[in-house]
């Protein structure tokens, strides 16, 4: 343990220190890998850094299989569960969200697109790998027999509509996966899928969302109007986070989890939408899959509403739709590629980096995640070498 | 006495009183349901919170943040799989691997990097090295392709393969380092540290360790390990822990 100790306090000092090309190109490799590079990886990559070409060196970095098998997986695995935690199984959102970027898709379309990855069994086949229980709406067994039963498998993914593997009509990206069902539209009230949904791709919690000045009339009939026998809670706490949710809110009306599967039941609003009516019988009503988005004016305003994309509509994909093509998902994905690529969040000093990166991402790059991340690693590693 | 358990009772009932109006004052959502219907979870405290979810809105107050990281778990595996050769699969370590898990990083935050932590990526990382320095078919592949055995003969007694200042022993810290730690990665002195932490360790491993205050003969003190083969290996295996479980091996 001695020289372990030696060695580890050498080497802190020895990994921020200043170093050539080629210690760049060995730390962008093992952020983007996940491993080192070989020699020979290494040698090119150098190579391309000493051309000022860091884009090419950060492909390089990317053609290596562990990108996707296994950084990107563990970057999302905690998008899709509720304790935000990276030690859970495979799942269909994670696949997806990997396979979208794997294939070069507008990763914006991860909130509305009808896109779903899976292993069809002639891929298995084809990359000999089985023992890979068959795809099922009501489990997870097939995902995760594929991250059990080989370090490579995003190989054998396939994009399919989703619509059509699951028979749920109006799907949204992740929104509508069996994972995100599962943590997200599972008991309660559906609200926490909105929750998420804001803090995974939007980056903003409830709390930062919170604005008082919007009108109520959505409010669904189980928030009480004077908890405590006292009003002024609230109309000063409560109709804060409500009225601009409960309003988004109702494109869930149709969705649930239950049996081990997410439901979506067309013209059929869910128990749990209306549950609890007698706290506020004068409440919202929900009687279909309509949402209404209020956060379009007052504080909200500053999360960059599209002005193309309708602020009200039915169901989860055109919710998703104007959610992610808010001026905040751009930023988010930055922001998150960013505290990825370059293990920190940004300065305050980098707003104007943050700023660029996100007109690139959502105008030039349109939504390209890989393009994304070596444009992130463009600007960090270059500056802290 | 009746007028001091009144107060009592007074006092106490206000308590109740006061905590039961906090209570109501931060519940919106009524959770008065019936059997069937199940209770609404969202409402989550900010203890639940993220951290960097709530930070996102922050100004930043912390400017000069690491800008290393720690691999987690999996990409520890994966990177000590690759820099030795030593497969994933198919050997005692896919099994060992999943019982040390917990005492490995779970994420790639500096600030959480434990003792724990270190010690099971030590333990790791001699695992990776117990395969390499072996004395079977498998693992003598595995070794010949980092150091071939036209020019390192692990048979040898150790102190001919160890003799300070000899090729082997020069040859083999070099090409050790250079497998983990990447070539021309470091900078020539901090490869000259790392190059000398190694020596200093194989020259313990060589002599007989006297515990300071340790009376002659105790069990404490460690006599010189035999001149043979085995000690050969033995002592590589030792290098190639020590190499492997530093950070050049498991920060990003």
């Amino acid at each position: 343990m001695k020289y372990i100790a030696y060695l580890s306090i050498l080497f802190c000092l020895a990994a921020t220190a200043g170093q050539p090309e080629r210690r760049k190109a060995w730390v962008i490799h093992n952020r983007v890998a996940g491993v080192p590079p070989t020699r020979a990886v290494l040698m090119q990559m150098e190579q391309a850094l000493n051309a000022n070409n860091t884009d090419q060196a950060v492909q390089m970095a990317m053609n290596h299989p562990n990108f996707t098998n296994l950084v990107l997986k563990n970057w999302f695995k905690p998008w899709s569960n509720q304790a935000q935690s990276m030690s859970t199984p495979l799942n269909d959102f994670v696949a997806t969200a990997v396979g979208m970027i794997r294939d070069n898709r507008p990763f914006d379309e991860i909130l509305y697109g009808d896109h779903i990855y899976y292993a069809p069994p002639e891929n298995l086949a084809a990359n000999n790998i089985t023992n890979v229980a068959d795809f099922a709406r009501n489990n997870n067994d097939h995902y995760r027999d594929l991250e059990n039963r080989s370090l490579n498998w995003v190989a054998p993914l396939q994009r399919v509509n989703q619509s059509q593997l699951t028979t749920i009509a109006d799907t949204a990206g992740a929104i509508t996966t069996r994972a995100f069902g599962e943590a997200y539209f599972q008991a309660g009230t559906n609200r926490r899928m909105t929750r998420f949904v804001f803090m995974n791709f939007l980056c903003r919690d409830f709390e930062q969302l919170h604005d008082v000045t919007r009108p109520d009339f959505r409010v669904r009939r189980d928030v009480e109007r004077n908890p405590g026998d006292d009003s002024r809670t609230y109309k000063n706490k409560c109709v804060g986070c409500h009225a601009g949710q409960d309003a988004l809110g109702g494109a869930w009306a149709y969705f649930d989890f239950n049996n081990g599967q997410t439901q979506h039941t067309p013209g059929q609003v869910r128990g749990k939408m209306n549950q609890n009516g007698q706290f506020y019988p004068e409440g919202h009503v929900t009687v279909d899959d309509s949402w209404l988005n209020l956060w379009n004016q007052g504080q909200n305003a500053a999360l960059g509403w599209d002005p193309t994309v309708p602020s009200n509509g039915n169901g989860a994909r055109s919710l998703g739709r104007m959610l992610a093509k808010t001026r905040a998902f751009g930023e988010c994905m930055v922001s998150r590629s960013w505290e990825l690529m370059c293990n920190r969040k940004f300065k305050s000093d980098e707003q104007e980096i943050k700023r660029e990166l996100t007109d690139r991402f959502m105008g030039q790059q349109q939504y390209n995640m890989r393009q994304l991340f070596a444009s992130t690693l463009n600007e960090c590693v270059t500056d802290e070498n | 006495m009746k007028t001091n358990l009144k107060k009592e009772f007074t006092r106490w009932g206000l308590l109740i009183l006061l905590g039961a109006i906090l209570i109501g004052f931060t519940q919106c959502v009524g959770t008065k349901t019936s059997s069937t219907v199940k209770t609404d979870d969202y409402h989550g405290s900010v203890e639940q919170v993220p951290s960097e979810i709530l930070e996102e809105a922050r100004p930043d107050i912390i400017e000069e943040a690491p800008e290393v990281a720690v691999k987690d778990y999996e990409r520890i595996f994966h990177t000590m799989s690759a820099v030795t050769g030593v497969p994933m699969t198919g050997n005692p370590l896919t099994e060992y691997n999943n019982r040390i898990r917990a005492q490995m990083p779970a994420n790639s935050r500096l600030e959480t990097l434990s003792e724990t932590n270190i010690l099971g990526i030590a333990k790791m990382a001699s695992e990776f090295c117990d395969v390499l320095f072996n004395d079977n078919g498998t693992s003598i592949g595995y070794r010949n392709a980092i150091w071939p055995s036209a020019t390192f003969n692990f048979g040898q007694n150790s102190n001919t393969f160890w003799a300070p200042n000899s090729n082997s022993r020069t040859m083999f810290i070099d090409v050790l380092l250079n497998q983990f730690w990447g070539e021309g990665v470091l900078e020539p002195l901090e490869y000259q540290e790392g190059r000398a932490a190694i020596n200093e360790l194989i020259d313990a491993m060589l002599t007989a360790q006297v515990v300071p205050g340790a009376t002659p003969g105790s069990t404490m003190n460690v006599a010189a390990p035999a001149n043979n083969a085995t000690t050969t290996r033995n002592v590589a295996k030792a290098a190639c822990t020590v190499a492997l479980s530093s950070v050049q091996v498991y920060f990003q």
